[in-house]
């Protein structure tokens, strides 16, 4: 209840709460959820509301973003008290609420907000009836809704028309439609969700975050690039629900656990990367002023401590040891390999066709953020304001290397964030009772759920310093001399004229260099591209004709509604009077 | 409390790693060297010294080099240390030394890959366009990869039920793998063709990319780059023939010494003859194939096959 109110508190008082009343409420709502993650459960009076266990973690990462970023509007308030809510009712109600506020901050398109609003009452209303039969509809509606949350969706659109960008309201809805997922689809229905049904989440999910890595790798500027990002792990983590469904269908609870884990692991060790490369985005356009990939650049001079933070919070978003998208895709990979198959060949080809695409969707956001590190970071600077930026004051940097470090203690030390939401994974994976050996979760290891291994983040982060440590002392020991800077060889061209005090931009690396790269960019898949083109085109058209059509059916029963009612009570007592006879 | 011959063994395990790491840097750039030297001399281009990769190595290092951007002095250490590791999480020797508990295929791919991410950062700090546009070509291809190394791990996990490379040796070992000794020669294939930088034009975007660097920068590199290529041959060689590995007895935490020197010249000659492979697939098959496209395609079938072997028995069956 204490959360809830201060969470109230924070939201509904956005314009008179100074910043730092805003981080004072979430701080005091951080400290309440990990007070309540380690205490053991305590049951309440019957009929109050209370922050249950599934929602705990969500409500940390959100509390989290709110405390690091002081922000002041009702989206991260909304986010934490609808994903704070154990009821499919008052869930869809905040879900719906939500939406306007996700819209208003450019992270879903005005047709989501609808669609979003839509599948989560029907969803809401598909899980409060009492029978089992209608549970055979309802991922389509939860994963409809959980989609428009995270504004994920299948257009491979990227520009400002349709999305904004990347922010901490995305982050929320990110997390929010995680929770939505886990809610609707693993713990509120009464008899677990069929494994077929699993499996086509987990589908529709790995499609989302292909969409999302290809939407990053063609954005304009940094935020969207981020955002397009974020959607991409907000698709893998679609997947792992899926996975963990299907745990929870095929009765193998350590399978639904490790894929919790990994959720919980992107939510968390991933989720705080992301903040902290939002937070350090929004210090570097203060500075620089404009993201835009081909204006801004050569940060790296310019500002040496803000890019190196950049630079390690997007290692934290690839899928590369020892970052924490790393350990997230390990966990994925091994829960995809511990799934139950069919006898034979045919049943292993799906788990490898999803595997393939797993590493392509890692591949993607790898691309994505080199991109983006490339044009903000490195090369030359292309503005006037992006050459005259500089550093801010050191402590405005604390925050999101605070998240950073936070990252970095969730990856490092799996077991400590694990165990504090480990009655969330025992829901979950539906452990009820006395809780097995097997699903307390190791402190320095990340098991494979399957048995084929574990993985120890601290010992590879340990391996490393301890080669960078050799290669350091051999390079003292061999005495070899630090290099002397020089400029840059331009191949023999002439230098750049007057008029261009930044240099030729035909002779620079550019974002358009990386986009076009992919083997769907070569010709072979042009033909392929026409065709899809041709195919979404006609579907427009017809869809403008039926509009139409639609529109002027409207209009020409408006136009006569009174004769048409007329003919319908006479068409109706000619009916009953037939029916006597 | 570990006993006095629990810590003997683990001082002799480090000791035999060290062994390893130092056999590793010594032969990772004559193996490259073995391979320039022989596409060069079946291609018609002349004779090249096979010590040629060393001498260039150390005449940088001894150089007061140049650097166009300040990321240079960073990142060529950085990923000489990420190879260092890798190469120290494959075994090239003996199974069971310290550390290899965290020797996971996907791991050591995804750092072998690192190894390869890092100095395209490099080559982007300056701005050029020339090795931009070489570093964002291997980016993407280095992204279209990344398909096959989780295929390569399910092969794995589903022919020996273990995903950490000393486990899967250690059943690859065993007299009867069941269909896994060809699915894991069909995966070695697999991870060489996905995996290293040795398609055709590697190397010209490999001197594009160094361009504005000279010095220690510039050998550290070099050092990287050939220390990858080795980790990738010698990984592929203990899953084609595992059986070249010391492993230690039942009972016993280290092998015995005297099977060393023959897992030492077993590792050699697995090395010279996954080269003089990747000579003839260069120059007889692959001398055409220009681009990404058709070593990833080629990669994926393989890996694929790998995993189709493994039910090829039961289906006859």
């Amino acid at each position: 209840m204490l959360v809830l109110s201060v969470l109230l508190l924070d939201g509904l008082m956005p314009r008179f709460a100074t910043p730092q009343v805003a981080r004072a409420g979430w701080g005091l709502v951080l400290v309440l959820a990990v007070a309540m993650a380690c205490l053991p459960p305590v049951s309440g009076p019957a009929g109050l509301p209370r922050v249950d266990a599934l929602s705990l973690p969500f409500v940390l990462i959100l509390s989290v973003a709110g405390l690091a970023s002081g922000e002041r509007s009702p989206v991260l308030a909304g986010a934490a008290l609808t994903a704070g809510v154990d009821h499919p009712v008052l869930f869809c109600i905040g879900a719906a609420g939500l939406l306007p506020l996700l819209h208003a901050r450019g992270v879903v398109s005005r047709g989501m907000v609808a669609w979003g609003s839509a599948g989560a009452a029907v969803a809401a209303a598909l899980l409060s009836g009492p029978g089992s039969g209608r549970l055979a509809v309802l991922p389509v509606p939860a994963l409809v809704a959980a989609a428009a949350l995270m504004g994920v969706s299948l257009r491979p659109l990227a520009g400002g028309r349709h999305g904004g960008s990347g922010g901490v309201a995305h982050l929320a809805g990110v997390v929010v439609g995680l929770c939505l997922a886990a809610r609707m689809l693993v713990v509120w229905p009464v008899v677990p969700v069929g494994a077929v049904w699993g499996g086509g989440v987990a589908v529709a999910g790995l499609a989302l975050a292909l969409v999302g890595g290809g939407r990053a790798l063609g954005a304009r500027d940094a935020g969207r690039v981020l955002a397009g990002m974020l959607a991409g792990w907000g698709g893998l983590g679609l997947l792992l629900v899926g996975l963990v469904m299907t745990g929870r269908a095929d009765d193998l609870p350590l399978l639904a656990l490790g894929a919790f884990r990994a959720l919980m692991l992107l939510a968390g060790g991933v989720g705080m990367a992301f903040l902290a490369a939002i937070l350090t985005l929004e210090r570097i356009a203060e500075a620089a002023g404009s993201l835009d990939l081909a204006r801004a650049g050569g940060l790296a001079v310019l500002m040496p401590r803000t890019s190196g933070l950049l630079a390690l919070a997007l290692a934290g978003l690839c899928a590369l040891p020892p970052s924490g998208g790393f350990a997230v895709a390990w966990l994925l990979v091994q829960s995809l390999l511990a799934l139950p198959r069919a006898e034979g060949l045919v049943g292993a080809m799906p788990p490898l066709a999803t595997l393939a695409g797993v590493g392509l969707a890692c591949g993607l956001l790898i691309l994505a953020a080199v991109r983006l590190l490339s044009c903000l970071v490195l090369g030359r600077p292309r503005t006037p304001r992006a050459a005259g930026a500089s550093d801010p004051a050191p402590g405005r940097l604390a925050v999101p290397g605070a998240c950073l470090a936070g990252s970095a203690w969730m990856v490092l030390v799996p077991g400590g964030w694990l165990w504090l939401t480990r009655r969330a994974g025992w829901e979950a994976a539906g452990l009820a009772g006395p809780v097995p050996s097997g699903a307390l979760p190791d402190w320095l290891a990340l098991a494979a759920p399957g048995g084929s291994g574990m993985l120890y983040p601290l010992g590879v982060a340990a391996l490393l310093a301890l080669a960078g440590g050799l290669v350091w002392a051999l390079s003292r020991l061999a005495g070899t001399v630090p290099s002397r800077p020089v400029a840059a060889w331009n191949e023999g061209a002439p230098p750049s004229p007057p008029w261009m005090p930044f240099g030729e931009p035909t002779a620079q690396a550019g974002p358009a260099q990386f986009a076009g790269m992919l083997p769907w960019g070569a010709p072979a898949g042009y033909s392929a591209r026409r065709g899809l083109r041709r195919i979404v085109r006609l579907l427009r058209y017809a869809a403008r004709r039926a509009a139409w059509l639609v529109e002027a059916g409207v209009a020409g029963v408006s136009r006569h509604a009174m004769g048409l009612v007329l003919l319908w009570l006479a068409v109706a007592a000619l009916a009953r009077m037939w029916g006597r006879s | 409390m570990p006993s006095w011959s629990v810590i003997a063994a683990w001082m002799v395990g480090c000791v035999l790693s060290v062994a390893h790491m130092a056999l590793m840097v010594a032969c990772a750039p004559v193996a490259r060297g073995l391979l320039v030297a022989g596409m060069a001399r079946l291609g018609g281009a002349g004779r090249v010294p096979v010590l040629a990769r060393w001498r260039l190595i150390l005449s940088c290092a001894r150089r007061h080099g140049v650097r166009a951007a300040g990321g240079a002095e960073i990142v060529p250490a950085l990923a000489l240390a990420v190879a260092l590791a890798a190469c120290a999480l494959v075994p090239s020797l003996a199974l069971g030394l310290p550390g290899s508990g965290l020797a996971d295929l996907l791991l050591v791919s995804g750092l072998l890959v690192l190894a390869r991410l890092l100095p395209l950062l490099g080559a982007l700090e300056p701005g050029g366009a020339r090795a931009g546009l070489a570093a964002a070509g291997d980016a993407a291809a280095l992204a279209a990869m990344q398909a096959v190394f989780p295929l390569a791990v399910a092969a794995a996990v589903m022919a020996t039920g273990h995903g950490g490379i000393d486990a899967l040796l250690t059943r690859l070992r065993d007299p009867d793998p069941g269909g896994g000794r060809v699915s894991s020669m069909l995966l070695a294939v697999a991870i060489l063709l996905a995996g290293p930088d040795l398609g055709p034009g590697d190397e010209a975007r490999a001197a594009d990319r160094m361009v504005d660097l000279g010095g220690r920068g510039r050998a550290a590199l070099e050092l990287a780059r050939d220390l990858a290529l080795l980790a990738w041959i010698t990984l592929a060689g203990d899953l084609a023939w595992p059986g070249g590995l010391a492993v230690p007895r039942a009972g016993d935490l280290l092998p015995a010494a005297g099977s060393l020197p023959g897992a030492v010249a077993a590792w050699l000659a697995r090395t010279v003859a996954i080269c003089a492979g990747i000579v003839a697939a260069r120059v007889v098959v692959m001398g055409a194939a220009r681009g990404v496209r058709g070593r990833l395609v080629l990669a994926l079938l393989f890996a694929t096959l790998a995993v189709v072997v493994l039910f090829t028995g039961q289906e006859v069956a």
